[in-house]
């Protein structure tokens, strides 16, 4: 693990269930549970037999302390463990021992007490084909499972289990010292009050004695009969490291959990009765073991949008891109997460639902800017939003003091995509402030998020650097933003810059808001970078309850809200994923949504959910049955929106360049267009192009011509024919997320 | 001292009581004699010392008398001056790395001085004596080369006769056209690794590695360095933690690429630093002004350990309750599953189809983690170049692949990192790995000063991967009339400390079990786990041997149980057109019942011969074993070239077709002279600049039997569009001068992918079901063997093997790699192993063959397909030629004598053993079943139901879900 993805080192994902912790033998409940819920009773049965050594005896003895920690115990009763491994081996196809053909190992290894713990420690090394000799001092095995259990049961069971081994066993042997014994190693499991030779536990490893080679364990050491039999299964590792290494230091078994039971969604659902009152058929062992929550840490795959999608957790999410970011394929460069790295949307949901606060969702921002620094980020994913936000950052921005005014202290901060959606959300607001405060600047541009999110660092920190500037320019005013991301974006890295919210001040303002007389039931959906501002989520319950709205509450909001999927601008990078999580995102109930964010509420109004940005109801726009603007359209509404406010505020004039070429698009190719992420303004400089260069190919068939140019790292290609009268009309056009390599 | 070399008295410097002879000549510049295992047991260090010949690595100096008359190669003959012996190494196939042959050339100058007229026998029995190895060539070649040449030095042949004339109608192809290389070789003046080393300027550092050969397993407590950065001449000794400090990330970029795999990140460090994994793991480095000092200093290099308990083979790692070796992942971390027939609706269906037919045979086997043993050792040397680039010359079968698993390890970006191929004496897989080539790096990117690293044998014996030891199970059945119904198997293969590339080679078991035959029911698998062995690394015809090992020795066996002769049973079932292999696809061709035609007549008579032949003190026997291997990496394979016309009119050819003695140089030429056949050009015209990424192409990894087809195929694109611009409207061609008049390109690069090849799919993680490359090559295998009862020796009497690469480019080179390839499966056989870390540690002692332990009888037939899809008919060559017939000696050694050796090697004790027990009457008992991790129909289960999202052609798709894949 290189130390970038030590971040995930306190995540749980592994830790063992409740039961397991608990249970002697460390059975891993979630594999078994999981096996048994297919039905497929003879893997599960494997997987108790060789966690228990002897199941049989197991089943028939163990008192379950699984069930005192099992999290169903109040919600309809502890699962039936025993009664699944019973059923696990009633109707498994094989319960034969498995046969392990391996050479002989040669050591010779002593046991001393044919009870069974002894027993077990001589299963597990027989099966490896170490030599082993019991002594047991009585005329049979089995030692105290005599006052337990009928001993039919238990020495079929030892009988089944040792079919395939072989040792040697010396009944009615009394070893009284150990001196007399020469051996490799002994285990001592003499029992209850047996005999332990002087020796006594020593702390340098488990079962490890003050005499080298020599180990103790079992009834003797004061457990319980399965702890005894745990003993004696895990004393074999303690034993083959001693004749290894000649050291007594195997590591204690590890014990406990760090789960939380916090972490665990709990369904009620009653304990399943065996119908003939003893043990379960396989459909009863089938529907208990559904009950089975197979308990995990898994708050993020379940709720962040990203794991959930991909079903995979942090560690596996570091290790992919660990060999995203260094490497290495049979032929060149593979890179196994790219789409995964892009697909963040950066929404924080996986930090604030994981228990130990691991912030996935940062390892990312910082993997894709590890990505664009090695140049192995494709750029496609980003390169429209990267232009984009030049746009909005040159011809589209307008940075101004109020007229009169030296300095100010307001600055409004509309952010790039709200006059896009709508110039009067931008108009309207400006119009608001300098009322209640004559000088409040504006500042209409792009608070870098697209670089931010294509891990561009080095663009992002111009666009930081531009707005600190015309921030002290401006008289370093308190910004008053109408976007959450905006906020977060700046006070992120340009923390000196005071923030506040629009919808703070129109609510502590007040306005004249026009109240719905339906009493219309809605549902406010936070985006997902208000998360952590409450004081503005209550304000835009406010307003809302205000206009006369019936507010019905989402299951995820508030500090839980959640991304409609636009952060990151990941659409571009993996649509499916966008769709699949707007469609979640929007079924969450049938209201009409209330957002504040005008991202979510253009996709949300893409996939026809009704819904209302706050302005919208605040400046009573009429914006119920709109039609949102395509890509291009929101880039001359930008453009309008500068010219607006100069007019309106500044009286300034100004006229908007038409374009030197005419090429007429079509209703459908302009959709086309939106949907490809083509801007109707490339179309024209590339015909443009095409036309002064001559670089062009005339398909005599459909008398069009075929060029292509590339803008920024995009080539684009364009088809489209002469028009009669003058200029031109596009017939298609597509672009390629690669260069033409002309020549050698 | 003074000493008369090479007819002149010369005098020397020398230190007597520590110099070999080797050593001082090579001080000298005559680096013609090579130094391999320097323990005397490979003879390349052969020299004539007053009149007799010795190995020169064991002779101390101080031994030699002054004014001792020493002959070297340099002294038999120069390139202006060849000696006949060297004409006919050249022309004869006799060269193929080069590395042994100015031994084998001084040792048959002295062969000839003594009997000038020898017989085959009496050469083997030479070069057996004076222990001459050659471990490409298989022998025959060599012994071929000293009969001509002997010929003519009794005059009764010119060097024109034994000479390969250019064919007048310029048609070269499959003609035996001379190695480029080949001069250089046979005059001692190709310099290789170690050459290179003494040849470099003098402030350069010497690099020994601390290999602290104490522990399989071990957790590092403390590196003490202090003393050693104490010792005379040291400049740095490097740790992980320099390393780190320099930028890089001690990791190497090792991918893992299979759906199942449990592991993604690398597993393998440059340098070790918390744990020691494997035998021959490395700590660090020193860094000093001559070997010796930094040697001494790698001495006092403290490392303190606490040892773990280690596993030292598959069947320890993968008992239930094993322990983890890498804690991220179980010991198994990857496993494919091939299912076909009725297996594909439920697995078990196999068991009862197979339960249900007539006859049907089990059996369990081992095969050996087999060592490549190249004569020359490991040696790198790395420096930063005039642009800055940090350039490691090397010997390694993919120079670019290996800038890709160096990644950012030593910090040093990708693009900053240049590989260069030195001369380099053979490999047959182990320079696929990077390892070595980190080591030199991360020294001379720490000391910013040029290095050179050269392991000791043993050093390099136990750092370089090896063939991956595979323990498999199997059952097969067929019906009464010899028709086989269905097979079960699984294979364990054990992948040793590193896991990359382990879940790549699974794919091979389950391609190539059963190959060529028609199996209509399979339920098998294939898992791989991680041990504390040494690191499993690509060999020749990689993983396909482990698959032969079972099915080849199974279908003599059901043969044997159902009372039809092996040939006949074989017959029976091989592949008519049409008919699917296991993998539920087509063979891509169908040469397999002309190939048994072909076989008919010299099985016939070998069977005729050895029941005319056995004796009880001699038993004789015969032995079939059907192989073949894939051709290309699969889907995703791709290779450029570049092609350019020179102002004399001559061509330059770029590529990247690693020489390692198997033919990258001739191959290329010959894929070249027949893509520009047209424009009338000679091998004399073609100017190969070949295997230097900061100047040459990307044609790929010399590996995976696809350098031909690949580079082959590339060239033709690249040939044609240097055509096309050539070209007049007259049809003739434009001279040099004339496209630069014109303003045209005169380079001209092509670029070759598998994927053109409609329907290439990997093979499904969940079924096995797939078709991941675009050619094969057959080969059919047939061994004759003696076996001496009193001691249970084998002596394989002659081979011979019937093949399939398509059309032959270069009916030399393509024999190098035949006889070469049968020479190491008779080695895999009998004696080759590398277990037991404190004998293995040379090539004798780890069981080369030496000549007499090859057959002067090898035969190979080529039934050439015309391979539509391959370059010029070709398919590729190699991989076929040692995938069974290590089978084919086993086999025969069972119908010799009656013991069939289930766990290889099949040494003289273990026959004996077996002979012994017949003899009392006993019966010898096959090895149980091996536990494998889990019942095979469990774990089938297992999978069925846990599907993995399948990716297609491509592994990367189902990680990102859907759509397109990103470079």
């Amino acid at each position: 693990m290189t130390e970038q993805n030590e971040f995930v080192k306190e995540c749980l994902q592994n830790e063992r269930a409740f039961c397991t912790a608990e249970c002697p033998f460390n059975l891993d409940v979630r594999d078994f549970v999981g096996k048994i819920q297919q039905g497929r009773f003879n893997v599960a049965y494997r997987t108790y037999q060789n966690a228990v050594g002897f199941s049989g005896i197991v089943s028939a003895l163990c008192p379950e302390p699984c069930k005192q920690v099992c999290p169903m115990k109040d919600a309809g009763g502890s699962i039936s463990m025993k009664l699944l491994e019973i059923a696990a081996m009633s109707y498994a196809r094989n319960t034969a021992p498995d046969q392990y053909n391996m050479p002989p190992k040669g050591n010779r290894i002593a046991i001393i007490g044919g009870g069974i713990s002894g027993l077990a420690c001589a299963l597990r090394l027989t099966t490896k084909k170490y030599d082993v000799t019991i002594y047991e001092k009585s005329y049979l095995l089995g030692g105290h499972l005599f006052d337990l259990l009928n001993p039919e049961i238990f020495l079929d069971d030892i009988k089944q289990q040792f079919i395939n081994e072989n040792y040697t066993l010396l009944l009615n042997t009394e070893i009284s010292s150990l001196d007399d014994l020469s051996y490799d190693a002994i285990y001592i499991a003499t029992g209850k009050g047996g005999n332990d030779f002087g020796l006594s536990h020593n702390e340098e490893g488990a079962f490890a004695t003050t005499k080298s080679g020599v180990f103790i364990g079992g009834s003797i050491a004061g457990v319980d009969t399965m702890t005894a039999i745990a003993h004696g299964l895990n004393v074999s590792g303690a034993i083959e490291r001693f004749l290894k290494v000649g050291k007594m230091n195997h590591p204690e078994e590890a014990t406990g959990t760090k789960l939380l039971y916090e972490g665990i969604r709990i369904t009620k659902a009653d304990a399943v009765e065996p119908s003939n009152g003893k043990t379960f058929t396989k459909e009863e062992s089938v529907d208990e073991a559904n009950r089975c929550l197979k308990c995990a840490c898994d708050a993020c795959v379940h709720h962040s949008p990203l794991m959930n999608y991909f079903k995979k957790f942090p560690k596996r999410i570091a290790d992919e891109v660990e060999v995203t970011i260094r490497p290495s394929t049979l032929d060149g460069n593979g890179t196994v997460c790219t789409r995964l790295i892009s697909t963040c949307n950066h929404c924080g949901l996986c930090k604030e639902v994981c228990p130990k606060d691991i912030d996935t969702g940062e390892f990312l921002r910082e993997s894709m800017q590890a990505m664009h620094k090695k140049g192995a980020m494709p750029w496609a994913f980003h390169e429209f939003y990267m232009r984009d936000m030049e746009f909005s950052n040159n011809e589209a921005a307008l940075v101004k003091l109020p007229k009169g005014h030296k300095k100010s202290s307001y600055m409004f901060f509309p952010g790039c995509q709200l006059g896009a959606s709508d110039p009067r959300y931008v108009t309207e607001s400006y119009k608001f402030l300098t009322q209640h405060f004559p000088d409040t600047a504006l500042m209409l541009n792009c608070c870098g998020a697209p670089a931010d999110w294509a891990g561009d660092v080095e663009n992002h920190a111009k666009v930081i650097g531009k707005i600190k500037d015309d921030w002290i320019n401006l008289g370093k005013p308190i910004a008053i933003f109408a976007c959450p991301m905006c906020k977060q974006m700046l006070q992120r890295f340009l923390p000196e810059i005071e923030g506040q919210f629009l919808y703070n001040i129109i609510d502590e303002k007040g306005i004249n808001l026009k109240k719905n007389t339906k009493k219309e039931i809605a549902s406010v959906f936070d985006p997902c970078a208000s998360r952590y501002e409450s004081a503005l989520q209550s304000s835009i319950r406010n307003l809302a309850t205000k206009a006369g709205f019936n507010l019905e509450p989402l299951p995820m909001e508030g500090k839980m809200a959640e991304c409609c999927s636009y952060g990151g601008h990941v659409a571009i990078a993996y649509p499916p994923y966008v769709s699949h999580n707007v469609q979640k995102r929007i079924e969450q109930n049938n209201n009409p949504y209330i957002t504040y964010c005008s991202n979510c509420r253009d996709i949300f109004t893409a996939a026809k959910k009704p819904t209302w940005h706050i302005l919208d109801i605040i400046f009573d726009l009429d914006n119920e049955n709109r039609v949102l603007p395509t890509i291009s359209e929101r880039r001359d509404r930008r453009l309008k929106l500068k010219q607006q406010l100069l007019n309106e505020f500044w009286k300034e004039s100004s006229i908007m360049e038409k374009p030197a070429i005419e090429v007429l698009i079509s209703q459908e190719l302009k959709e086309k267009l939106n949907s490809k992420y083509i801007l109707e303004s490339d179309i024209y400089t590339i015909v443009g192009n095409c036309e002064q260069s001559g670089n062009k190919l005339f398909n005599p068939n459909s008398e069009t011509f075929t060029g292509y140019m590339q803008i920024g790292k995009m080539t684009y290609w364009v088809e489209y024919r002469a028009r009669q009268e003058r200029g031109f009309e596009l017939v298609n056009a597509y672009c390629h997320r690669m260069k033409i390599e002309e020549g050698e | 001292m003074w000493l008369n070399i090479n007819g002149a008295n010369r005098m020397l410097i020398c230190n007597p009581e520590k110099d070999t002879l080797a050593d001082v000549l090579r001080r000298m510049g005559l680096t013609g004699t090579k130094v391999g295992c320097n323990k005397g047991v490979c003879g390349s260090c052969s020299v004539i010392l007053n009149g007799k010949l010795i190995r020169s690595c064991t002779k101390k100096i101080g031994k030699i008398d002054e004014y001792s008359q020493v002959l070297t190669i340099e002294g038999i003959g120069t390139p202006t001056n060849l000696h006949p012996i060297q004409v006919a190494w050249m022309q004869l196939g006799a060269v193929q790395c080069g590395f042994c042959v100015p031994g084998f050339i001084v040792s048959t100058y002295a062969l000839l001085l003594e009997n000038k007229k020898p017989t085959r026998e009496e050469v083997r029995d030479w070069f057996q004596k004076h222990r001459n190895v050659c471990r490409c060539t298989g022998y025959k070649q060599i012994v071929d080369a000293v009969m001509a040449a002997a010929e003519v030095m009794r005059g009764e042949k010119t060097i024109e006769d034994i000479s390969f004339k250019n064919p007048t109608d310029g048609e070269y192809y499959g003609k035996p056209v001379i190695r480029p290389t080949a001069l250089a070789k046979v005059c001692g003046l190709a310099d290789y690794g170690d050459d290179q080393e003494l040849k470099m300027p003098a402030e350069s550092l010497k690099v020994v590695m601390v290999q602290p050969k104490i522990a399989h397993h071990a957790n590092i407590i403390k590196i003490d360095t202090s003393e050693a950065e104490k010792m005379p001449g040291v400049v740095k000794v490097i740790t992980a933690k320099d390393i780190k400090a320099a930028g890089g990330t001690n990791i190497m970029a090792e991918g893992h690429f299979h759906e199942r795999t449990t592991i993604m990140v690398p597993s393998r460090t440059v340098l070790c630093e918390d744990k020691i994994y494997r035998y021959g793991d490395v700590v660090a480095l020193v860094c000093a002004d001559t070997k010796d000092h930094a040697r001494a200093a790698a001495e006092k290099v403290k490392v303190e350990i606490e040892k773990l308990p280690e596993y030292l083979g598959y069947l320890d790692a993968v008992m239930p309750d094993a322990m983890r070796i890498h804690k991220d992942t179980p010991n198994i971390f990857a496993l494919q599953p091939v299912l076909k027939g009725v297996g594909l609706d439920e697995p078990s269906k196999v068991a009862e189809v197979i339960d249900n037919s007539a006859f049907s045979v089990e059996g369990s086997f081992f095969a050996t983690r087999e060592p490549h043993l190249s004569i020359e050792g490991d040696t790198v040397q790395a420096y930063f170049d005039e642009d800055g680039f940090l350039a490691i010359q090397c010997k390694s079968q993919g120079v670019y692949s290996s800038i890709g698993r160096i990644g950012n390890s030593v910090g040093v970006p990708k693009d900053k990192i240049r590989i260069i191929m030195n001369p380099t004496g053979a490999s047959f897989g182990w320079s696929t790995n990077a390892g070595d080539l980190c080591l030199a790096a991360a020294a001379t990117a720490v000391t910013k000063m040029p290095v050179a690293l050269s392991m000791t044998y043993e050093e390099h014996q136990h750092f370089s991967g090896k063939r991956r030891p595979c323990h498999s199970n199997g059952r097969v059945a067929c019906d009464k009339n010899g028709k086989i119904t269905a097979t079960e198997f699984e294979f364990g293969m054990d992948q040793g400390a590193y896991t990359f590339g382990g879940d790549d080679i699974i794919s091979k078991q389950v391609r190539f079990a059963f190959f060529p035959y028609v199996v209509p029911n399979v339920a098998g698998i294939s898992r791989i786990a991680i041990t504390n062995h040494n690191f499993g690394t690509a060999y020749r015809s990689y993983g396909s041997p482990q698959a032969f090992t079972l099915s080849e020795a199974l279908m003599d066996m059901l043969a044997e149980k159902a009372g039809i002769d092996p040939f006949e049973f074989r017959w029976r079932n091989i592949a008519r057109t049409g008919e699917l292999n296991i993998n539920s696809h087509p063979f891509r061709l169908y040469p397999m019942e002309k190939m048994m035609e072909m076989m008919k007549p010299h099985y016939d008579k070998a069977v005729k011969e050895a029941k005319e032949k056995d004796t009880p003190e001699v038993r004789r026997g015969v032995g079939l074993a059907w192989g073949g291997f894939n051709v290309s990496e699969g889907p995703t394979d791709h290779a450029t070239v570049r092609l350019e016309l020179n102002p004399d009119g001559t061509i330059t050819k770029y590529d990247t077709w690693q020489e390692l003695g198997q033919g990258g140089d001739i191959g290329s030429v010959m894929v070249t002279l027949e893509a520009l056949k047209p424009l009338g050009i000679t091998p004399e015209q073609i100017k190969l600049v070949q295997s230097d990424t900061k100047i040459c192409p990307d044609s790929g990894m010399s590996a995976g039997s696809r350098s031909h087809y690949m580079n082959g195929h590339a060239t033709i694109i690249a040939a044609e569009k240097l055509i096309n611009a050539m070209k007049k409207k007259d049809g003739t061609f434009r001279t040099y001068d004339e496209m630069v008049k014109e303003g045209i390109a005169t380079k001209y690069e092509g670029k070759y992918m598998t994927i053109v090849t409609p329907g290439l799919s990997r093979l499904d993680p969940n079924t096995g079901i797939g078709d991941p490359t675009p050619a094969f090559t057959y080969a059919l295998n047939m061994a004759e063997v003696a076996v001496d009862t009193k001691t249970g020796k084998t002596t394989v009497t002659r081979f011979i093997c019937v093949a399939d690469v398509g059309k032959v480019g270069n009916i030399d080179a393509v024999n190098g790699q035949a006889y070469g390839g049968i020479s190491h499966s008779i080695g895999f056989a009998l004696s080759e192993n590398y277990d037991d870390v404190t004998k293995h540690t040379n090539i004798a002692s780890s069981g080369v063959p030496y000549i007499k332990d090859i057959p002067d009888e090898l035969h190979v037939f080529y039934h050439e397909s015309d391979d539509k899809t391959g370059p010029f008919g070709s398919s590729g060559a190699s991989e076929a030629f040692q995938a069974s017939g290590h089978v084919a000696v086993l086999n025969a050694i069972y119908n010799a004598c009656g013991v069939r050796v289930f766990e290889m090697p099949a040494t003289k004790e273990k026959v004996k053993e077996g002979l012994d027990i017949l003899a009392k009457g006993g019966k010898i008992n096959p090895p149980k079943k091996y536990f494998l991790g889990a019942d095979l129909y469990d774990e089938l289960e297992e999978i069925k139901a846990n599907p993995v999202p399948y990716g297609g052609i491509d592994f990367f798709k189902p990680l990102g879900a859907a759509g397109e894949r990103f470079f």
